[in-house]
C-alpha cells in the first residue's frame, strides 16, 4: 500500500530554480528526491533543507544511469508521483566554430534528460493511473538568439516532447497531468543579475506542481499564468454573441 | 516462449480473450483443464483509461489503444458501401473493456415463446428456467449490484449487491416516473464502485473495479496457473478433418505458428467468429468450418437505439452514480417487443445539446451554410439554463434475425470482412411506436428525443453462429457445440438465435459458465473412462 506522502522528482536539484523548487515543495509537505550531476550543490541543498529531501548523482544524459537512480530509489520505496524536469545547460557558443559533439552536448542534457527520466517516471506512475509532469521551458525557441542556438533548439524539442507526449498518452491517461512551465529569466547562475527571484519562480512552480486540474493539461504556463492559444478579434466578436463561452486561464496561487 | 505454447497439447484453446473467452477459460482453469487464450490485440498497459474512438483512423494507434484495427464494408439497406471500423474492442477482455457494465438478464420471452407472447425463432433450444441459475452464478462472478425489478417474475435477487445511494437528479427522476406509473429500478451494473471509481462507461478501467473480460474472466484464470496468454496473435485458419478440428494456424509477430487443443473454444466476437469459420473452408469444409447449414454469418442482429434527454421536474445534479436507473416498462408494450431503458451516464449539460443540435443540422438540408450551425448555442444555452441538466437515456429495441442480414466475406480474405444489413419496415414501425410511447409516458415538456432517424448500435452484434435442435436451422447445439464438429464449441453473443431487449454481455457470461460446466463434465467422464 502505498502511503499518502507524495514524492516529487527534481533535476537539477543541486543550485538555482532546481533548489528553490525542492524547498518549496518540502515546505508544502511533498517528500523531494534531487538529481544533480554535482554531489556539491546536492549536499548544499540537503544541508538546506533537512530530511525530507535526498539526492542522487547522475548524468541524465546517460539512460542507463538514469535507469540505474530510478531502480535506487525502488529500493526505498520512492517512486515519483510528480516529476519536475528542470536541469539545463546553458552554454553560449557560435555553431560555426563550435564542434559539433560539444553542440549537442546541451541538446543530450536538456532535451535528453527530459526523454529519459519522463520514461522511467512514467513507467512508475502508469500503474497508479495518475501523476504530475513539468517540463521546465523557455520562449528562447520563439526569438533565435545568436550564439545559444543548441539551447534554444533544446528547449524548442522539449516543448515538441510534450505534444508528443498528448498524443500518445493524452487520451490514455487522462490523470497523469503535464504542462510546460516558462519561469521567465531568472537571477540564478544561468540567468541574469534583473532576472526573477527563484524562490518567487519556484513558488509558481511548486503551486504548479500540486495542482491537479485536468482542464489545463498540457497547456503552457508563463510564470503563474495558463496560456491559451490566441483567438482573433472576430473569433473572440463571435463567442460573444453566439454565446460560445470560452474557458478562461488559469492563474496559479501564490 | 512460442515454443512451449506450440508443443503443448491443450485441453482447451480458446480463440479471443474477451467476455464469452475469459469467463469460460476461467472456469475450466479453476478446474484444472489447461487453457490457452489466443488474442488478436494486446494485453493493454497497467492503468491505462480510454474510450473507444471509432474516428481514430490509423491502425497502429488503434493497436496501441485495444480497439479493432481493420476497416469492414458495410452496407446498411442496400444504400452506399462504406468502409468504417467496427465498434468492438481487440484486446484481452475485449470490447467489455469499454462496455458500460450493464449487466442485466434477458426477459422470459427472450427465450420462450410463452402462451401470450410469440418468439422469433419458436424459443431457444433452453428454457428461461434452465438459464437463470447461470444468470443468478454470472451476477454474482460479476459483482453485480442494483435491486430487483417490480416488473420482473424472476425468483430471489438477494445476491445483488447494494449500489452507491442516487444522485439528487435521479433521485427526483425516480419520484416522476412514479407519479407517471412508471418503474424505475436500480440498474444492475458490475461495478465494485471502488474509492477511486470514475464509472469507466465508454472507456478502460484503471483499477480492476468495473468486472470485464479481462478483471473477471483471463486475470483470475491465469492466477490457476494452469491459463496462458498468447497476445498480438491472430488465428487465421482453423484447420481440421471431416468432424474434428486439428489444430490453429497462428499469425504472431509476423511468424506462422500452428496450435494444438483436445477442445477449440471460439469467442472472437458476433462479426469475428463467423468471419474465421468462413475463412477456415478447406476441402473437408467446402463452405466454411461448421457450416454445413449455411448458416454461419447469418441471422446478424443489432439492436436500435433511442436516445432521450429527461430533465427532473426540479433541478438537481446529476454527478454520481450516472449508471444508476432501469425502467421494462417498454420492454414489451401492446404486442410489441423493445426493449430496456436505462441511464446512458451522461449528463445532458450545455455542451451536449449543442454537439445534438449541430449534429441535427449537419444532417438537415440546411448543413451547407455553415454559419448556421453557430446558432444553435442560445437556444442550447437557454434551455440549460431554465431546466438544468438532463439526464440521458437510451432505449434498447430489439431486431429479429433474418437470413440475408450478415457478416461475409470478399474474395474468401479473412481480411475483407462485409456486412449487410437491411432495416425492415416492421424494424422502423415498432422503433416509431416507442418513440411516441416514450414521449406519451415520460412527457412532451420534460423530455426530447435526441437522435432523428433509426440508429443502429453496432457494439451488439449477435446471432451469426445461432445455437438450436435442428442442424439445418442452426450452426451450434444446445451445448454450443457445433453440429458438425465434435470439438469445437463458440461462447460469444454470436450463439444467441434472438437478441432480446438488453445488452447481451450478462447472457454471454451466463453462457459461458453453462458451456465450460458441461466441458468440465465431459472431459472428467473421458478421463474416468480412459483411467478405469
Amino acid at each position: 500500500m502505498k502511503s499518502s506522502q507524495k514524492i516529487a522528482l527534481v533535476t537539477g536539484a543541486g543550485g538555482g530554480l532546481g533548489r528553490a523548487l525542492s524547498e518549496e515543495l518540502v515546505a508544502a509537505g511533498v517528500r523531494v528526491v534531487g538529481f544533480g550531476w554535482r554531489e556539491k550543490g546536492l549536499l548544499e541543498t540537503a544541508e538546506k533543507i533537512g530530511d525530507m529531501f535526498s539526492y542522487f548523482v547522475v548524468d541524465i544524459s546517460d539512460a542507463d544511469a538514469v535507469q540505474g537512480a530510478f531502480k535506487q530509489m525502488d529500493e526505498q520505496n520512492l517512486q515519483p508521483d510528480i516529476l519536475i524536469n528542470n536541469a539545463a545547460i546553458y552554454e553560449r557558443g557560435d555553431f560555426l566554430t563550435t564542434p559539433p559533439k560539444t553542440w549537442m552536448r546541451a541538446i543530450d542534457i536538456n532535451f535528453g534528460g527530459i526523454v529519459f527520466c519522463t520514461y522511467e517516471a512514467l513507467q512508475r506512475m502508469m500503474p497508479n493511473s495518475r501523476g504530475r509532469i513539468i517540463n521546465v521551458a523557455s520562449f528562447a525557441d520563439l526569438g533565435m538568439l545568436s550564439g545559444s542556438t543548441a539551447y534554444s533548439v533544446s528547449k524548442g524539442v522539449s516543448k515538441l516532447f510534450t505534444s508528443a507526449l498528448k498524443a500518445d498518452l493524452g487520451d490514455r491517461y487522462p490523470n497523469i497531468l503535464v504542462n510546460d512551465w516558462v519561469p521567465g529569466a531568472l537571477n540564478t547562475k544561468m540567468g541574469i543579475p534583473e532576472g526573477i527571484e527563484p524562490a518567487l519562480a519556484a513558488k509558481w512552480g511548486a503551486a504548479l506542481a500540486l495542482m491537479e486540474n485536468p482542464v489545463t493539461n498540457y497547456s503552457i504556463f508563463f510564470q503563474q499564468q495558463e496560456q491559451l492559444p490566441a483567438r482573433s478579434l472576430k473569433g473572440r466578436v463571435r463567442d460573444l454573441v453566439l454565446l460560445n463561452p470560452q474557458r478562461a486561464p488559469v492563474t496559479l496561487a501564490k | 516462449m512460442t515454443q512451449d505454447i506450440t508443443d503443448k497439447h491443450w485441453d482447451v484453446v480458446i480463440i479471443g480473450a474477451g467476455l464469452g473467452g475469459g469467463v469460460i477459460g476461467r472456469t475450466l482453469a479453476e478446474n484444472g483443464l489447461s487453457v490457452l487464450f489466443i488474442e488478436k490485440g494486446s494485453w493493454g498497459l497497467p492503468g491505462e483509461s480510454h474510450e473507444l474512438d471509432e474516428t481514430l483512423d490509423d491502425p497502429d494507434a488503434r493497436r496501441m489503444r485495444s480497439l479493432w484495427d481493420r476497416k469492414i464494408d458495410l452496407t446498411v439497406s442496400n444504400g452506399n458501401t462504406e468502409s468504417v471500423y467496427p465498434y468492438i474492442g481487440s484486446g484481452v477482455g475485449g470490447s467489455s473493456l469499454f462496455y458500460a457494465s450493464a449487466l442485466e438478464r434477458l426477459a422470459r420471452h427472450d427465450i420462450e415463446a410463452t402462451e401470450e407472447i410469440e418468439h422469433p425463432t419458436g424459443g431457444w433450444p433452453i428454457r428461461y428456467d434452465e438459464f437463470t441459475p447461470w444468470y443468478e452464478a454470472a451476477e454474482k462472478q460479476f459483482f453485480v449490484c442494483g435491486d430487483q425489478d417490480s416488473l420482473s417474475p424472476d425468483g430471489d435477487m438477494a445476491h445483488l449487491k447494494t449500489p452507491p445511494p442516487l444522485s439528487a437528479g435521479d433521485q427526483i427522476l425516480v419520484e416522476d416516473f412514479k407519479k407517471r406509473d412508471l418503474n424505475p429500478y436500480r440498474m444492475h451494473v458490475g461495478i465494485k464502485f471502488k474509492s477511486d471509481c470514475m464509472e469507466c462507461t465508454g472507456r478502460v478501467c484503471p483499477y480492476a473495479c468495473k468486472m470485464d473480460g479481462r478483471s473477471a474472466g483471463v486475470a483470475p484464470a491465469l492466477k490457476t496457473g494452469r491459463a496462458v496468454v498468447l497476445d498480438c496473435a491472430e488465428v487465421t485458419c482453423i484447420n481440421g478433418e471431416a468432424d474434428r478440428v486439428t489444430s490453429l494456424t497462428v499469425e504472431k509477430g509476423g511468424e506462422t505458428i500452428t496450435v494444438t487443443g483436445e477442445n477449440i473454444i471460439l469467442s472472437a466476437g458476433g462479426i469475428s467468429s463467423p468471419a474465421l469459420l468462413l475463412a477456415s473452408a478447406n476441402e473437408a469444409w467446402p463452405n466454411g468450418c461448421a457450416n454445413q447449414s449455411d448458416l454461419v454469418g447469418r441471422n446478424l442482429m443489432f439492436h436500435a437505439h433511442e436516445f432521450v434527454a429527461a430533465w427532473p421536474s426540479r433541478k438537481g445534479a446529476f454527478d454520481f452514480p450516472r449508471k444508476s436507473l432501469a425502467l421494462r416498462d417498454f420492454y414489451y408494450v401492446n404486442g410489441q417487443r423493445l426493449g430496456l431503458m436505462h441511464s446512458l451516464g451522461l449528463t445532458a449539460s450545455y455542451g451536449y445539446i449543442v454537439g445534438y443540435l449541430q449534429a441535427l443540422h449537419a444532417s438537415s438540408p440546411l448543413k451547407n451554410i455553415k454559419f448556421l450551425r453557430h446558432l444553435v448555442r442560445p437556444p442550447a444555452m437557454i434551455a440549460t439554463k431554465l431546466f438544468g441538466d438532463a439526464a440521458i437515456f437510451s432505449c434498447l429495441i430489439e431486431d429479429r434475425p433474418y437470413l440475408k442480414n450478415r457478416v461475409k466475406l470478399n474474395n474468401n480474405n479473412l481480411h475483407e470482412v462485409a456486412i449487410d444489413y437491411n432495416i425492415h419496415s416492421e424494424f422502423k414501425k415498432r422503433r416509431n411506436f416507442l418513440r411516441r410511447h416514450v414521449r406519451k409516458k415520460i412527457g412532451l415538456l420534460k423530455s426530447m428525443p435526441m437522435n432523428a432517424k433509426l440508429e443502429l448500435n453496432y457494439g451488439h452484434p449477435c446471432g451469426t453462429v445461432r445455437f438450436g435442435d435442428d442442424p439445418k436451422s442452426s450452426v451450434l447445439d444446445i451445448n454450443c457445440r457445433a453440429h458438425d464438429i465434435e470439438n469445437l464449441y463458440v461462447v460469444d453473443s454470436s450463439f444467441m438465435p434472438s437478441s432480446g431487449g438488453v445488452n447481451p454481455s450478462l447472457t454471454i457470461i451466463a453462457n459461458a459458465l453453462r458451456v465450460g460446466d458441461h466441458i468440465v463434465k465431459n472431459s472428467t467422464k473421458n478421463r474416468n473412462i480412459t483411467d478405469s
